[in-house]
């Protein structure tokens, strides 16, 4: 079911590995060739195109400047493999028929290669409900001369649009608001998380009430020189066994509580 | 006739997931977990980790601590210590600072298990146990800018009982990562199950062809790092055994520059 997307950040260019085998031998998939396909937004639709096939037990990467061309400027670019084709244009997030496993998902290779090196996670997304909201504690800064830290906020909705929303970033011992940035659906958000008066003691408590993301933490060093790549995990993966949900539910209740704009 | 299919289906599944849990539930309904994170201690690496406050994180303002375990390389300990939680502060432990300190140690890596001491009441009340996932950095060489990677397994709970369902049959962990000649690697693996593990890992090229292939055992708690280097064409990783997910840690070198994650 999940997509891959082609990541962005600050003097990097994103590139992704779909891999055409699965990630164990002991869930059923189909031993098949897939389509690649690339799917964006454009004029309030998703748009999706075929960029061939791929052989099975094979693999292929794909950067944003092999594909750059095929869409508008900015757009989010998401890479799928199916065993169907994907309808060219349709108003809700194209179903994906392909191959599924659980122990573990399906990944692909999420990186951001500078001119010097190359930073990756194991990464996949699958479409956020839209009333979904967001809680991430960061203990990535790092500080140094020629040293910047942002992150990145990584989103995707079934519906096309890119509907605004405010991602608020708090210091989470003075419950202190240091920035409120705006972010989009159906995008990857880059926000700065420098010179807003964190040092190596503040844990920067990052909230959006309006939308889910994954949230990647990216630093960089020297323009692109050495990279460091991140996510955090949703609350609800602070525990384990027993109603994961609702201790998530409980977290969040309590930050956005407590985490006012004033 | 989907009925049937989604029978069947689950009927060919059943052998893999009947009594085979990913992570078995404590014993204790107090207990708190941990991953095993990987620390690595020599000239060329520092380790730290980023010690979060859980029990602040749910509202808790009061003074909590938690317990560092040290593990050698074949899983047994040589070192506790307790640490005083600075509340919502950030606070990165110096993993290389700590170990320094020790007259000798075991070996140049192993793992670690952080356990915390109290656990929220709406984590009780939810039936749930505190993992501790938190998030590894290395720096290598001195470089300026450190390496994150999360915590992903959870591992042993605070009796020091591994967690870790084991199969019944042997399954492949097909790492999905492209494995580059003009890159070197280091895969490390740690067996979070109560018993040992054999483990046969292959690097297989795209065209099919054995580039290496190395069987161990590994105890409970024990931990193995595979060097890759030279390889001559594009590969793949695949590590067999009877671990319900044997999840590695990938450190890929390109020349100095590093870059780790979890598979």
């Amino acid at each position: 079911m999940s997509y891959y997307p082609i990541l962005k950040a600050p003097y990097c260019i994103g590139k992704t590995t779909l891999y055409n085998f699965p990630p164990n031998n002991w869930e059923s998939v189909d031993k098949c060739e897939q389509i690649v396909s690339l799917t964006y937004i454009k004029d309030e639709l998703w748009h999706s195109e075929s960029l061939g096939k791929l052989k099975y037990q094979s693999y292929r990467a794909i950067d944003y400047s092999g594909i750059s061309n095929l869409i508008p400027d900015g757009a989010l670019a998401l890479l799928s493999l199916s065993k169907e084709g994907l309808p060219e244009t349709s108003k809700e997030l194209p179903v994906l028929k392909c191959n599924h496993t659980n122990v573990p998902n399906y990944r692909a290779t999420l990186s951001l290669r500078s001119e010097f090196t190359e930073t990756s996670y194991q990464g996949e997304i699958d479409p956020f409900p839209p009333q979904a909201s967001m809680l991430t504690f960061s203990p990535f800064l790092q500080f140094g001369d020629d040293t910047e830290n942002y992150v990145l906020l990584m989103n995707l909705e079934k519906i096309p649009e890119n509907r605004e929303v405010e991602v608020e970033i708090y210091d989470a011992h003075s419950k202190e608001l240091k920035r409120v940035e705006g972010a989009f659906s159906n995008q990857m958000n880059t926000i700065s998380l420098d010179n807003i008066g964190f040092d190596e003691q503040s844990l920067p408590v990052v909230i959006c009430r309006g939308m889910a993301s994954i949230p990647l933490y990216f630093s960089s060093y020297k323009q692109g020189s050495l990279l460091s790549l991140e996510h955090t995990h949703p609350p609800a993966s602070l525990v384990v066994h027993g109603n994961r949900f609702g201790v998530q539910r409980q977290l969040k209740e309590y930050w956005f509580s407590q985490l006012k704009k004033r | 006739m989907k009925i049937v299919n989604n029978f069947l289906r689950k009927a060919r599944k059943s052998p893999w997931v009947v009594g085979q849990k990913l992570t078995n539930r404590p014993a204790n309904p107090q207990a708190v977990i941990s991953d095993l994170f990987v620390w690595r201690y020599s000239q060329d690496w520092s380790t730290y980790f980023e010690l979060l406050d859980i029990a602040s994180l749910f509202g808790d303002d009061e003074q909590h601590q938690i317990d560092i375990v040290f593990f050698n390389e074949v899983g047994s300990e040589f070192y506790r210590q307790s640490i005083e939680l600075d509340g919502l502060c950030r606070q990165t432990l110096n993993v290389t600072n700590i170990l320094s300190t020790l007259d000798k140690l075991p070996s140049d890596y192993g793992t670690f298990a952080v356990f915390h001491q109290q656990t929220p009441s709406g984590v009780s009340e939810n039936g749930s146990f505190i993992a501790e996932r938190s998030y590894v950095s290395y720096q290598y060489k001195g470089l300026p800018l450190r390496s994150y990677v999360h915590g992903n397994l959870d591992a042993i709970d605070d009796m020091l009982t591994p967690l870790g369902g084991s199969s019944f049959f042997n399954r492949q962990y097909n790492l999905q990562y492209l494995l580059e000649p003009n890159k070197s690697y280091e895969v490390a693996l740690v067996n979070a199950s109560p018993s040992n593990k054999k483990v046969m890992f292959e690097v297989v090229s795209f065209g099919g062809k054995t580039q290496i292939k190395k069987n161990i055992i590994l105890n409970p708690m024990q931990t193995f790092v595979l060097p890759i280097t030279n390889l001559p064409s594009h590969s793949q990783l695949i590590i067999d055994s009877k671990m319900i997910m044997a999840r590695p840690i990938v450190f890929c070198y390109n020349k100095d520059r590093l870059n780790v994650f979890h598979g």
